[in-house]
C-alpha cells in the first residue's frame, strides 16, 4: 500500500511518539484509509482529547482539533451536528475515553451519531508517565500500582455494545494490515462506530511490566488475541487467557442527526411569542399596586397572575410577575405576585401588598401580615375558615364552592377571582381582562371560564359577601 | 495579512418578525428568544434550576428555526459541544446555574485559549454547592471572572430586566464574535424567572456582528495572526482552511509551542490584551445623579432595580444619592466608575453575595489612589435586597460621615 505524504501535516513532524509506540501505526492506517476512500482532506475532522494518542490529529492534514482531556466526543458532537456532511473521526486514549471521558463515551454510543471513535488502548496513561488506567490489566504494574493493579480491567468493546454503538470492533497494531479494512467498515457505518486498537506503550507500560523490548509486546498482541469466531469456541478457562479481536457488532440503528432532521422537518412553523395589542393608557394613574395570589398548587394562581399582568399591559400599563418555585411550590403551596404600575417597575416583588387573594387557610395565615394597612384581602371561604380583620378590609366569598355548584367545575376559581378583582378594583378593565383570558386559555375552556369571569365580575361589583 | 473590517455589522437577522411587538415574557424565555434573534443555531443544555426554561425554550425554537438543540449528559459536555459547534461555524450557546457553571470552567478556558466565540448563560442561584437551588444570588461574579485556571480576560454582562434578557443575549453573541471569546451572561434567578413587559424589536432594528471569516486564501492564512484590534480572523472547520487547533500554547499558525517562552508570553498577553485594550468598545454601564451625588450606590442585576428605587426615594427626600450600574461586570467599567465617584464621599454596594464586586471596586479605588468610604451591603439568604435596606444604609452612611 502506498502512503501519500500529503496527508501528513509536515510542519508538526517529527511526531512526539517514542520509538516502538503503537500510535504511529494507527495514524498511518488511518491516513491510508482516508486516501483509499478518496475522501477530501477538507471533509475530514480529526478530533482528540489529551494524551500521547491525542496528538494524532496534529499529524493529519485535515481539520484537526485537540480538545480537553476526556471531552473530545462532546466537542465532536457539536461539530458533527453543525456539519453533518463531514467525516468526524476521534482518536482517544484508553484513559481519555474510559476514565475521564467515560460518560461521554456511553452517551455517544447511545445517541449513535455518525462518527468513528478510534481508541488507542495501550493499557496505560502514556503521556503522564505510566499510571494505571481503567484498561490496565488486573495485577499489572504501573507508577500508581507499584504493588500490582487491584482494579479490574474495563472491556471497552462490551461497554460500547451495551451502550448502543452500531459498529464495534477490536484489533491490534500487530494486525496493522487488517486495520484499514476495519476502518473502512467503521467509516461506512451510518452511526457511531467504535474501533479499539490494542498497542504497545513501551515507555509507560512495557518497562514496568517486564517486556524486554517492543518485539515482546508485539508477540504478546499476537499470542494473546484470537478471532471472535475462535474465541466463541473456547472453554471458559481458555477465554480467561485470551482477548477476542474482530467485529462485535455491525448493525443498522437510526442515526441521531437523521432523527433530529426528521423531527425538525415535521414542524410546520415557528411559534412566535404571543403579541399583546396594547392601547395607550387612558391616563388614570394607579401608582404602584402590589397583589399577591396565595394558595396551593393546582389552583391556577400562576396563570391568574399572568393573565392579570397581561391585562394591565393591554391597558397600556406595566406589570411584573413573580412566583414561588421549587420546594415551596412542590410542597403544595403556591404564590404568584403581580406588581402593577404606570411605568417601568423597579423592585419586582411585593413589599406591602395592596391586595391579597388567599385561597387556602395556610396561605391566609402566612401572608395576611404582608398586607398594608387599609389594604384588601379577598378570601376564598371555601378553604379560608378563620378570618381575622384588624386594620385591613376583607371580602369573604366562597369562590371555589360557587364554581363547583353553579358552574360545575372548581378549576375556574382562578378566573372567577380575576372577575371579582375587575369588579372590585376600578382600574382593571373588564374587556381587556376578557381578552387576556381568551388569549391564554385553550378554546375548549373559553365558555366555562368566560362564565366564571362574568359571575366573578358581578360578585366583585356587587361586593356580595361579607365586607 | 489580515484585513477583516473589525467594526462591521453585517449579518442578516432571520426568524424575527418584521414589526415591533409587545410581549409579556419570562426572563429565561426572553433569553431563548434573544438567542434566536442573534442568529444562534446551536444549543447544548443540561437541566438545572433556575436556568432550565432556556433549554426548554430552545428545544422548541431551535428545530423551529433550522438550528440544532441537544440535551447533553452533563455541563462539561454542553460546553464542549457548543465550542465544537462554533468551530464548525455555528453560533452557539449553553445555559446553566452555579453547579453547572463550575463544571464548565475547564472548557470555558479552552474556548478562551482557542478563541472560540460562544455564549455561556449562568442564571445565578445561591451557593456554594447545591446551595439554594431555586433562590437568587449574585455569587458567581468572581467565578465568571476567575473560574478558569490561567491568566485571561473575560467579558461578562449582568442584565436587570426581561427586556435586557433579550437584548443583551444578542449583545453577548456580538461581543463573542467580535472578540472571538466566550462571553458570560450573568442574570440572577430573579431576572431569569420573573415575567415582564418586553418590546421585541423588529428584525431590521437588530444588528449582528458576523463571523470574522478569513480575508485571505488558505495558503496565506494563519489562524492565530491578529488583526489590528488583536483578534484573529476565524476560518470555520471544513471550509478549506485546514489547520490544527489546540488548547496548548501555540504560535500564529496554531502549532503548539510549549518550549518557546516568547511565543507563550506573546499569546497570553494578546489574549488578555484583545479585551483589555478594547475595553472602551466593550464596557457598558449606566448612571444617574452622579454629577452631585454624595453617596454613590453601585448595583447590578436584579439588585440594581432596588437601588434605582432607593435612590429615587432618597432624592425625593432631599438626599444627594446617585447610582452607578456596571452592565459589563467584566471588564469592569473602572474609569467610568472613577468618574462617577468623584463627587461622592461614600460608595454603597448592595449585592447578593458577601461583597464580591465591592472587592473589585476597592481594587479600582486603591489602584488609583482614590480614597472613599466603601460600604458593602450584603445578603446571602436567597432574598432580594429591598429598596428600604439600601435607603437606610445610605442614610446611615451619611449620618456617620
Ligand atoms: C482534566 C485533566 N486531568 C488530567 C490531565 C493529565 N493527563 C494528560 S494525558 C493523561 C492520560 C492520557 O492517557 P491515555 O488517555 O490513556 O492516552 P495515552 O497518553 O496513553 O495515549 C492525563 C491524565 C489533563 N490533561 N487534564
Ligand atoms: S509514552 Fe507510550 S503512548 Fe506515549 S508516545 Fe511513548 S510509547 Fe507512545
Amino acid at each position: 500500500m502506498s502512503f501519500d505524504k500529503s496527508f501528513l501535516r509536515q510542519s508538526e513532524l517529527p511526531t512526539i511518539f517514542c520509538p516502538g509506540c503503537g500510535h504511529g501505526v494507527v495514524t498511518q492506517a488511518f491516513l491510508r484509509t482516508v486516501k483509499e476512500l478518496g475522501w477530501d482532506k477538507d471533509d475530514v475532522f480529526s478530533v482528540s482529547g489529551i494524551g500521547c494518542s491525542a496528538r494524532i490529529p496534529a499529524y493529519c492534514n485535515t481539520s484537526s482539533v485537540q480538545t480537553t482531556h476526556g471531552r473530545a466526543l462532546a466537542f465532536a458532537t457539536g461539530m458533527k451536528m453543525t456539519r453533518p456532511e463531514k467525516h468526524v473521526v476521534l482518536f482517544l486514549g484508553d484513559g481519555d475515553c474510559t476514565a475521564i471521558g467515560g460518560n461521554h463515551f456511553l452517551h455517544a454510543c447511545r445517541r449513535n451519531i455518525d462518527m468513528t471513535v478510534i481508541i488507542l488502548n495501550n493499557y496505560i496513561y502514556g503521556m503522564t508517565g505510566g499510571q494505571a488506567s481503567p484498561a490496565t490489566p488486573h495485577g499489572a504494574y504501573s507508577s500508581t500500582s507499584p504493588y500490582g493493579n487491584i482494579d479490574e480491567q474495563i472491556d471497552i468493546c462490551q461497554v460500547a455494545v451495551a451502550a448502543g454503538a452500531s459498529f464495534v470492533a477490536r484489533s491490534t497494531v500487530y494486525h496493522a494490515q487488517q486495520l484499514p479494512g476495519i476502518m473502512k467498515k467503521a467509516f461506512n457505518n451510518h452511526g457511531l462506530s467504535v474501533i479499539e486498537v490494542l498497542g504497545p506503550c513501551p515507555t509507560g507500560f512495557g518497562r514496568q511490566n517486564k517486556f524486554r523490548d517492543v518485539g515482546e509486546m508485539y508477540d504478546f498482541l499476537r499470542d494473546a488475541t484470537v478471532s471472535t469466531a475462535r474465541y466463541e469456541q473456547l472453554s471458559p478457562e481458555e477465554k480467561e487467557q485470551k482477548i477476542p479481536i474482530g467485529i462485535f457488532r455491525d448493525v443498522q440503528r437510526p442515526e441521531y442527526i437523521d432523527k433530529y432532521n426528521a423531527m425538525a422537518a415535521s414542524i410546520k412553523s415557528r411559534k412566535e411569542p404571543e403579541h399583546i395589542e396594547c392601547k395607550s393608557s387612558d391616563g388614570g394613574q394607579i401608582g404602584r399596586f402590589e397583589l399577591t395570589f396565595a394558595g396551593s398548587g393546582g389552583q391556577g394562581l400562576v396563570l391568574a397572575g399572568i393573565i392579570l399582568s397581561e391585562t394591565m399591559i393591554r391597558q397600556g400599563k406595566f406589570a411584573v410577575h413573580t412566583q414561588s418555585y421549587g420546594p415551596e411550590a412542590r410542597g403544595g403551596s403556591s404564590k404568584s405576585e403581580v406588581v402593577m404600575g404606570d411605568g417601568d417597575i423597579d423592585y419586582p416583588e411585593v413589599l406591602n401588598a395592596d391586595l391579597l387573594v388567599a385561597m387556602t387557610q395556610a396561605s391566609y395565615d402566612k401572608y395576611r401580615k404582608d398586607v398594608k394597612k387599609g389594604g384588601l384581602i379577598i378570601a376564598d371561604t371555601t378553604y379560608v375558615t378563620t378570618v381575622e380583620q384588624e386594620d385591613v378590609n376583607c371580602l369573604s366569598i366562597p369562590i371555589s364552592q360557587i364554581c363547583s355548584t353553579d358552574l360545575g367545575d372548581i378549576r375556574c376559581a382562578n378566573i372567577m377571582t380575576l372577575g371579582i378583582l375587575a369588579g372590585k378594583l376600578g382600574f382593571i378593565e373588564y374587556d381587556a381582562l376578557r381578552e387576556s383570558v381568551l388569549a391564554r386559555l385553550a378554546p375548549k375552556l373559553h365558555d366555562l371560564n368566560i362564565k366564571a369571569l362574568e359571575a366573578g365580575y358581578a360578585l366583585g361589583r356587587g361586593t356580595v359577601g361579607k365586607e | 495579512m489580515c484585513n477583516f473590517p473589525c467594526d462591521s455589522i453585517l449579518d442578516e437577522v432571520i426568524c424575527m418578525s418584521k414589526e415591533r411587538k409587545i410581549c409579556f415574557l419570562q426572563g429565561n424565555e426572553a433569553c431563548a428568544e434573544g438567542a434566536i434573534a442573534a442568529g444562534a443555531n446551536f444549543y447544548a443544555g443540561y437541566p438545572i434550576t433556575p436556568a432550565t426554561e432556556i433549554a426548554e425554550g430552545l428545544s422548541r425554537l431551535m428545530p423551529e428555526t433550522g438550528g440544532k438543540f441537544i440535551q447533553m449528559e452533563d455541563e462539561l459536555s454542553c460546553m464542549g459541544a457548543i465550542i465544537g459547534a462554533s468551530m464548525a461555524g455555528a453560533k452557539s450557546m449553553t445555559a446553566t446555574s452555579g453547579p453547572g457553571f463550575s463544571l464548565m470552567q475547564e472548557n470555558i478556558g479552552y474556548a478562551v485559549m482557542t478563541e472560540t466565540p460562544c455564549v455561556v448563560v449562568d442564571v445565578q442561584r445561591g451557593g456554594p454547592s447545591t446551595g439554594l437551588p431555586t433562590l437568587p444570588a449574585q455569587a458567581d461574579v468572581m467565578q465568571a471572572r476567575w473560574g478558569i485556571h490561567g491568566d485571561h480576560a473575560i467579558i461578562a454582562l449582568a442584565p436587570a430586566s426581561v427586556a435586557e434578557m433579550f437584548s443583551m443575549t444578542i449583545d453577548c453573541f456580538n461581543l463573542a464574535e467580535k472578540y472571538r471569546t466566550p462571553v458570560i451572561f450573568l442574570p440572577d434567578a430573579i431576572i431569569g424567572h420573573m415575567r415582564e413587559k418586553v418590546e421585541l424589536p423588529a428584525d431590521d432594528e437588530i444588528q449582528l456582528y458576523p463571523r470574522r471569516k478569513p480575508s485571505v486564501p488558505p495558503e496565506d492564512f494563519k489562524p492565530y495572526e491578529p488583526c489590528e484590534d488583536g483578534v484573529p480572523e476565524m476560518a470555520n472547520m471544513g471550509d478549506g482552511y485546514r489547520f490544527y487547533v489546540t488548547g496548548c500554547v501555540h504560535d500564529e499558525t496554531g502549532s503548539p509551542k510549549m518550549m518557546q517562552p516568547k511565543v507563550s508570553d506573546a499569546l497570553i498577553r494578546r489574549l488578555e490584551g484583545k479585551i483589555v485594550n478594547n475595553r472602551d468598545d466593550i464596557v457598558r454601564y449606566d448612571e444617574k445623579y452622579t454629577e452631585d451625588a454624595e453617596v454613590l450606590v453601585v448595583a447590578y442585576g436584579s439588585v440594581f432595580r432596588s437601588a434605582q428605587s432607593a435612590v429615587e426615594a432618597l432624592r425625593k427626600d432631599g438626599i444627594k444619592a446617585g447610582y452607578f450600574r456596571p452592565i459589563t461586570l467584566w471588564p469592569s467599567p473602572d474609569r467610568e466608575f472613577l468618574r462617577a465617584v468623584e463627587s461622592a464621599r461614600a460608595v454603597v454596594v448592595p449585592e447578593m453575595n458577601l461583597g464580591q464586586y465591592a472587592g473589585e471596586l476597592a481594587r479600582i479605588l486603591g489602584a488609583n489612589e482614590v480614597v472613599r468610604k466603601l460600604v458593602p451591603l450584603t445578603k446571602v439568604n436567597g432574598e432580594l435586597i429591598r429598596p428600604d435596606e439600601i435607603y437606610d444604609c445610605v442614610k446611615n452612611v451619611l449620618e456617620e460621615a
